[in-house]
């Protein structure tokens, strides 16, 4: 009895399995033949390993390779096909013809890579775009966002004009006229007849000097934010506007903050003696947590230690960049108590990143000295008592 | 002109047929059109999405939308195996630029041919430079989270498809496309045309057929595939079909 069941299934599976395996075959063929892409690929692969010797799918299966620019595959399966007929002329067409558009595409992409590379600029096609991206970010976004955008312009792409308009711009719009009036200049510099420049510059410098009016006689935060926007490294009062920032920071009780201002206002030429003394008393006020900041402004006690300083102008032009003074060596300062001021490159390296690129053109002071309202000293937004340099009056 | 000409009896010469990939048909662009069409269809595309990314008032996703479509159609993402091509303005017109100069390497090309390959591939280079530039400031666009510089990224987007096409203003002399840092797709169309009527024997649209039927030998004759039977060559047989 089971030999003849198991007869009886080998009759049956042997007459369905056949059928069924050459109506796949059937849909497979037609898929390879009928289809496009992908789908006509797969499909005449499979074809092809049940019909090897069938030239039609063969075809097929070169063209669909061909498309998909998979030339060596189509080559490939081309050979194998003439392997097994040497003499089928359409196959032979076909590997002639995928050969030269192997060949013309290997030209092609190798051209496209030399002009890639060689450019007039000197700069690959990625780098033009990063370039081009950075300009329009730094030309037409605003504020911080569009200076982010010219510093690191600045960085890929130094000497660009345009970079240095648009970030004389942001810093406008920023209030930072000193840093506006001083990228100005270089774009200037960098391009003479550029006359929108010396517009521009004009309206800085004249914005800049009211900035360094109220930056010396008014007070507390209003005169803080007006120093940061005066503040024009290498200019002939940086050393003065560096020290009254350490003077409205040390009344508003930011003893560290305006350390560094005064460290900066040294490095720039300020006064040795007067800054020293300044130095000096923050020392003795830091050797003892007890005592409270000193409420008298330090600007009295400092214009005890040295003399006035020479009359200055603030409506005087200002001249486009003061050389360097010698920084003066930190054994000046007369307390051993005064904590270690912070050199100047690091407080250049406290600059926020996206400006590290040009940090050495950046005012140190610019994120070192954070200008929140003064606990100590109320906003009047009138003068206050302070002394004032000579040339002003209250 | 270009697309008006019609279809040539005569058996064309190799350099006209490279030419032809470029003006008439390509076996992988869409519908088989020819390189530098596709380059101006999806520039104008281009300039259509960024023109309403443009005109989008509040709704940023929209806005998003407008430029992915402008990416797509200016320099889409390609496969990673070497596929198919995603055709956009860079790949159509790069591979215009590919066959075009190929076209001057023929033997049979004019010296009229092989002075315009140069400078076309040279003048060509803003447009792509152009697509590069949009395609990264579309990103932008994409990533940002500012509807005001969304915004006006995207302004500068469609300015920059505008120029794709018809040529831009760079330095504000009042004239699109005046040098060739300036050319669109427009005053390229303009140096093909120009090139094109100076040919002698004079240029007529390729037949199709010759389009994809031209074969390259190892001995480095160029014939058609109705030529692939002489009994001399390395093939030494007869042709038929084609891709």
């Amino acid at each position: 009895m089971v030999p003849t069941l198991v007869a009886g299934l080998l009759w049956i599976f042997g007459g369905i399995l056949p059928a069924v395996s050459a109506e796949l075959s059937a849909a497979q063929r037609e898929d390879c033949l009928s289809a496009s892409g992908s789908t006509a690929e797969a499909a005449c692969r499979n074809a092809l390993v049940q019909e090897p010797r069938d030239a039609g799918i063969r075809a097929a299966l070169s063209n669909a390779l061909v498309q998909s620019r998979h030339y060596d595959q189509a080559i490939r399966i081309l050979r194998e096909g003439l392997e097994l007929e040497p003499g089928n002329a359409d196959m032979k067409a076909r590997l002639a013809r995928a050969e030269q558009l192997r060949d013309e595409q290997r030209w092609i992409e190798k051209q496209k890579q030399k002009r890639e590379q060689s450019s007039t600029t000197g700069m690959t096609s990625q780098q033009r775009a990063e370039v081009g991206r950075m300009q329009i970010r730094c030309t037409k976004l605003k504020g911080q966002t569009a200076l982010e955008a010219c510093n690191q312009g600045l960085a890929i792409s130094p000497g660009n004009v345009a970079f240095y308009m648009g970030r004389a711009n942001a810093l406008m719009e920023l209030e930072r006229y000193g840093e506006a009036l001083e990228t100005y200049e270089d774009a200037q510099a960098l391009a003479p007849s550029n006359s929108q420049a010396g517009r521009a510059m004009a309206k800085a410098r004249a914005l800049r000097q009211v900035s360094v009016k109220k930056c010396l006689q008014l007070s507390g935060s209003t005169a803080l934010a007006a120093c940061r926007a005066a503040l024009q490294k290498g200019g002939a009062d940086e050393a003065e506007i560096r020290e009254r920032q350490g003077d409205l920071l040390s009344a508003a009780g930011k003893r560290q903050a305006a350390v560094d201002a005064y460290r900066a206002a040294l490095s720039s030429g300020g006064s040795t003696r007067s800054i020293s003394a300044k130095l000096g008393v923050l020392g003795e006020a830091a050797s003892d947590n007890q005592k409270p900041p000193v409420a008298t402004p330090p600007v009295t006690m400092a214009a005890a230690a040295s003399p006035p300083p020479e009359p200055k102008s603030v409506n005087a032009p200002v001249p486009l960049r003061k050389a360097p003074q010698p920084a003066p060596v930190v054994a000046q300062v007369p307390s051993k108590a005064t904590p270690k001021p912070k050199p100047l490159p690091e407080a250049i390296e406290a600059a926020k990143p996206e400006e590290k690129t040009i940090a050495a053109r950046l005012p140190e002071t610019a994120t070192a000295a954070p200008t929140p309202p003064a606990p100590v000293e109320k906003e009047t937004g009138k003068f206050n008592n302070a002394p004032l340099p000579s040339g002003f009056t209250h | 002109m270009i697309m008006e000409t019609g279809c040539a009896l005569k058996r064309p010469t190799i350099a006209h047929t490279h030419i032809g990939h470029a003006l008439t048909g390509w076996i992988d662009t869409p519908d088989k059109e020819g390189l530098f069409i596709v380059a101006e269809k999806k520039a104008r595309q281009a300039m259509e999405s960024a023109k309403q990314g443009t005109s989008e008032p509040i709704d940023m996703a929209r806005i998003k939308q407008h430029l992915k479509e402008v990416i797509a159609a200016t320099n889409p993402p390609q496969p990673s195996d070497g596929g198919p091509v995603n055709y956009g303005v860079k790949q159509a017109l790069s591979g215009a630029i590919g066959h075009l100069t190929y076209a001057a390497t023929s033997a049979d090309a004019t010296s009229n041919v092989r002075q315009f390959a140069s400078k076309f591939e040279s003048d060509a280079g803003a447009v792509l430079d152009r697509c590069d530039l949009i395609t990264t400031l579309s990103t932008d666009v994409i990533n940002s989270r500012s509807m005001e510089e969304g915004k006006l990224l995207a302004d500068e987007v469609y300015k920059l498809t505008q120029a794709n096409l018809f040529g831009g203003d760079a330095n504000a002399d009042g004239k699109a496309g005046g040098n060739p840092a300036e050319f669109g797709l427009k005053q390229l169309r303009q140096e093909i045309e120009a090139m094109l009527a100076r040919e002698k024997p004079p240029y007529t649209a390729v037949n199709q057929w010759y389009l994809f039927n031209l074969i390259h030998l190892p001995d480095g004759r160029w014939i058609f595939r109705d030529q692939f039977e002489d009994k001399t060559d390395p093939y030494s047989v007869g042709g038929g079909g084609g891709y």
